[in-house]
């Protein structure tokens, strides 16, 4: 009897199995490029996370006799070697852990302020609205990269790797990428705020905190969503200027790809290998996220998916 | 206007549009470089064959040209001061520029054509001569003539007393150590200093001409608010503006004491931390002069630039210091594994080609010196890792967790940082783990450099011009000095240093420098790298002009602009 009742339900989880695959397949088939981005950057992250382990080397190890100075790529030396006799190829899958952890936590901080401020201008409007949007268009105002190297010269005051040090500066690259976030969350609670469901949960007496975040974010959570694949790509290349001028958190033994650019850049003239390859992971990077976030967003916009 | 408008957006190009065309671009590249670059032929990485140590460069026929005043010349150094006050700052940053707006009793004669660029023999320059010395003790200076301040005010013996008073009792002074020699300054008249030695000092006439020698600032500017941030000396350029970080701007002194001096009615100095930068400016003939390139970028101008001149001169690479008042830097056998575990050639290969040799306490370019492999303790600077690791375990330590502490690339340059990257991660062989502290150079100079750091520090050395350097460098007396960094208490090189400075008889003296060699050579209070080679590019149409080992560029004065 259990059997014969529970036949049923496997079938319906089969199908339901065979049909998220089905639509995932689907979805892959319509937006190629987006699908080849998020392979890509699905390989980034595991290869951050075992960087370790399939690096053949420590990102710091000096062998002159194993890694000959300047050596072009080879079999031996996939990606090359430095002027400072280290091998690139380890350095390069190491480089990765700094390079997308400060992304990642840069967004993920960035979000969590992009969003509160976002959801308290368009939810409250008013003078609250014109206080934050205000603030916003101040930090907006300045370029980014100097908003960031005035911060970190403030903040980050030792050099070198630390955990103390990767907070700071994600939080640093977070503030600055917050007002894009915020903007867009703004503008989404705004066009949520004055639907029925809403005046409802307020007619009922739900406090304003319940009503943000039990009603309006779940329905404005997808633009978050794409703009935070977005900003990865940025918050990388924000990591990645930063640690160029010599203001990142990376060293010899935690190299990022901006830092692998600096130490080589005297070398650039001798070798192409030093500055294409951090140079080419960056881009890769950044392409894949900003691509795989524009799948994304058509994949989550309603309308796009009606039309197509 | 609607069919402009459709024309318009038919040009617009989607934001996804160009992010397609622009991954399509990088594959592009991607694949020309792959396919088109192959194997870098052009890399120059096969090291010089080590030739030994340049000899010291002779000197060379003086111009026979007219000098043509006039004109303006500009130069680059590695970074501009971060304060101007001579009393206050030892760095080589501001002996560079002390020596266009200041002046002393004496000054190098090196700087022109004749003289050989490590020639550390010296001119009068506020004195009319060399002093008279009417004793071991006593050196009696005759001041010139008509000497003026920038600020159109006299310079007397009075400001000569004054500017020595400042160095040796001003609170914030940090020459006191250096001129600890100096008993009294007496000025019986308006032109005369007698100078009076605490005990007999062989080196008393190339301190005081020398990089750290008394630059006379008159008092009202000395001890004014603007200080740190102008100059006001009797030099031959007076300083007339500053580009905080960028550059320091002079104009020819009409009034300066020593005639036709100088030439040239403009000076500009550049501060380009950036090696790339400082090649880029000079090849595309941004500067008249540029200097202290290493190997790689040396090579690189004289591609770029073969019409202009240049001369190499030998440098010294750096050296480590330790805390050996304390444990574990305290024990000898400690500091010679360190020594033996640098792989010194592998450090020149990266960083000078393969260029330069080991260098010791005294640089060994100095005729007298004895290369490294003639020391009787040569054995300490080869790279030996099996002995490194046998004199760790018969010091009984295990592994050492230590700071390495220096300055930011601004300071010395991408070499000095990829000097000490390549050392640490050499010293992890034999357990000695280190956190590396990097400091902006303003900090480093100020406590690092001043002996305030933990476990072991790091700095380039120059080349010395005066023997009894090595006292600064080790002396417990009157208190530690202020450049014994390595804080050592060695009542045997105190000695020795102390029987070395009253030696005038050259002879006699380096047969006790020759002790000294060896003694610090033993103990490796110092750890010291190799040497190098720094090149001097200059334009060609620049007359009587020559590099020197020296830091004051009080010699610029002497040197024009070849208009025809």
């Amino acid at each position: 009897m259990a059997t014969q009742a529970a036949a049923p339900l496997m079938q319906r989880e089969v199908f339901a199995r065979r049909s998220r695959r089905a639509g995932l397949w689907r979805v892959a088939r319509s937006k190629p490029i987006g699908a080849i981005a998020a392979l890509i950057c699905i390989l980034l992250v595991l290869v951050a996370i075992a960087a370790d382990v399939i690096a053949p080397q420590a990102a710091d190890a000096v062998d002159p006799l194993k890694n000959p100075r300047l050596q072009a790529p080879s079999l031996s030396h996939p990606f090359g070697t430095d002027n400072l006799f280290r091998d690139m190829y380890s350095r390069t899958l190491i480089g990765s852990r700094i390079s997308l952890g400060i992304g990642f936590t840069s967004v993920f901080f960035g979000t969590i302020i992009g969003t509160t401020l976002g959801m308290v201008a368009g939810y409250f409007r008013g003078w609250v609205d014109l206080v934050v949007s205000r603030a916003i268009e101040v930090v907006l105002g300045f370029p980014p990269l100097v908003l960031a190297v005035f911060l970190t010269a403030i903040f980050l005051t030792s050099k070198g790797f630390s955990w103390k040090g990767f907070f700071i500066l994600s939080l640093t690259i977070g503030i600055i990428i917050a007002p894009a976030t915020a903007r867009i969350v703004r503008g989404s609670v705004l066009s949520v705020r004055n639907l029925q469901y809403v005046e409802a949960a307020e007619s009922v007496g739900n406090s304003p905190l319940r009503i943000m975040f039990r009603h309006v974010l779940p329905n404005v959570v997808a633009p978050i969503i794409v703009i935070a694949s977005i900003q990865i790509g940025n918050a990388i290349l924000a990591e990645a200027s930063l640690s160029f001028l010599g203001l990142g958190i990376s060293d010899d033994s935690h190299p990022s790809w901006g830092k692998m650019l600096q130490d080589t850049r005297q070398q650039w003239h001798l070798a192409w290998w030093t500055a294409f390859v951090p140079g080419a992971a960056i881009s890769i990077a950044v392409l894949s996220f900003n691509l795989f976030g524009d799948g994304l967003r058509d994949v989550l916009d309603p309308r796009l998916r009606q039309s197509s | 206007m609607a069919d402009q408008d459709n024309y318009w957006l038919r040009r617009r190009i989607s934001r996804r549009g160009a992010l397609r065309g622009s991954a399509l671009a990088g594959v592009a590249a991607a694949s020309y470089a792959l396919v088109g670059c192959g194997d870098d032929d052009d890399a120059d990485d096969e090291a010089t064959p080590t030739a030994g140590i340049q000899p010291t460069a002779g000197a060379s026929p003086t111009t026979a040209k007219q000098p043509v005043p006039g004109g303006s010349f500009s130069f680059q150094m590695p970074a501009i001061p971060p304060s101007l006050d001579p009393y206050t700052q030892t760095s080589f940053q501001n002996a560079y520029v002390n020596g266009l707006s200041y002046s002393k009793l004496l000054r190098f004669k090196a700087g022109t054509p004749e003289v050989a660029p490590a020639d550390n023999s010296m001119e009068p320059d506020l004195a009319k001569a060399m002093p008279e010395q009417k004793d071991d003790l006593t050196y009696v200076f005759t001041l010139k003539p008509n000497l003026k301040f920038h600020n159109g005010r006299a310079l007397t013996s009075e400001d000569v007393r004054y500017a020595f008073d400042r160095y040796l009792n001003f609170d914030k002074s940090v020459h006191k150590t250096g001129l600890s020699f100096v008993d009294k300054i007496e000025v019986p008249d308006a032109t005369t200093v007698k100078i009076t030695t605490k005990l007999p000092y062989a080196d008393t006439i190339y301190y005081l001409g020398g990089n750290l020698g008394v630059w006379i600032s008159p008092k009202e500017h000395a001890e004014s608010a603007d200080a740190p941030t102008k100059m006001v000396g009797s030099g031959p350029y007076m300083h007339t503006g500053t580009e905080t970080g960028v550059s320091l701007s002079f104009k020819k002194f009409a009034d300066y004491f020593d005639k036709p001096y100088p030439y040239f009615d403009e000076l500009k100095a550049f501060g380009v931390s950036d090696t790339s930068k400082r090649v880029a400016d000079f090849s595309s003939k941004q500067v008249d002069l540029s200097w202290l390139f290493l190997p790689d970028p040396r090579d690189q101008i004289k591609k770029n630039r073969p019409d202009a001149k240049f001369e190499e001169t030998q440098g010294i690479g750096g050296y480590i210091y330790l805390r050996t008042d304390k444990p574990p830097f305290n024990n000898k056998l400690v500091r010679q594994a360190i020594s033996m575990a640098l792989n010194r050639q592998a450090i020149r290969d990266a960083i000078t080609k393969g260029e330069g040799v080991d260098e010791q306490l005294y640089h060994v370019g100095f005729p007298f010196a004895r290369q490294v492999k003639d020391l009787p303790q040569a054995k300490y600077w080869q790279h030996n890792l099996a002995e490194a690791k046998k004199l760790m375990s018969a010091a009984g330590v295990g592994e050492i967790n230590t700071t390495w502490s220096h300055a930011d690339v601004t300071a010395y340059g991408q070499e000095y940082l990829d000097t000490a990257t390549l050392a640490q991660a050499q010293l992890k062989a034999i357990g000695i783990n280190i956190t590396d502290n990097t400091q902006p150079y303003a900090n480093y100079i100020s406590t690092t450099y001043q002996g305030n750091y933990e476990g072991i520090g790091h700095s380039p050395r120059a080349v010395a011009y005066w023997l009894d350097f090595v006292t600064e460098r080790f002396t417990q007396k009157p208190k530690r000095g202020r450049i014994n960094l390595s804080y050592v208490t060695d009542s045997k090189l105190e000695d020795l240093m102390d029987k070395q400075r009253a030696q005038f008889k050259l002879e006699e003296r380096l047969q006790t420098v020759k002790q000294i060699e060896e003694h610090v050579a033993e103990e490796q209070y110092e750890i010291y790298f190799s040497t190098d080679t720094r090149t001097y590019f200059w334009n060609p149409d620049i007359q009587n002009y020559r590099p020197t080992a020296w830091f004051p560029y009080t010699h610029l004065m002497k040197s024009w602009r070849d208009k025809a």
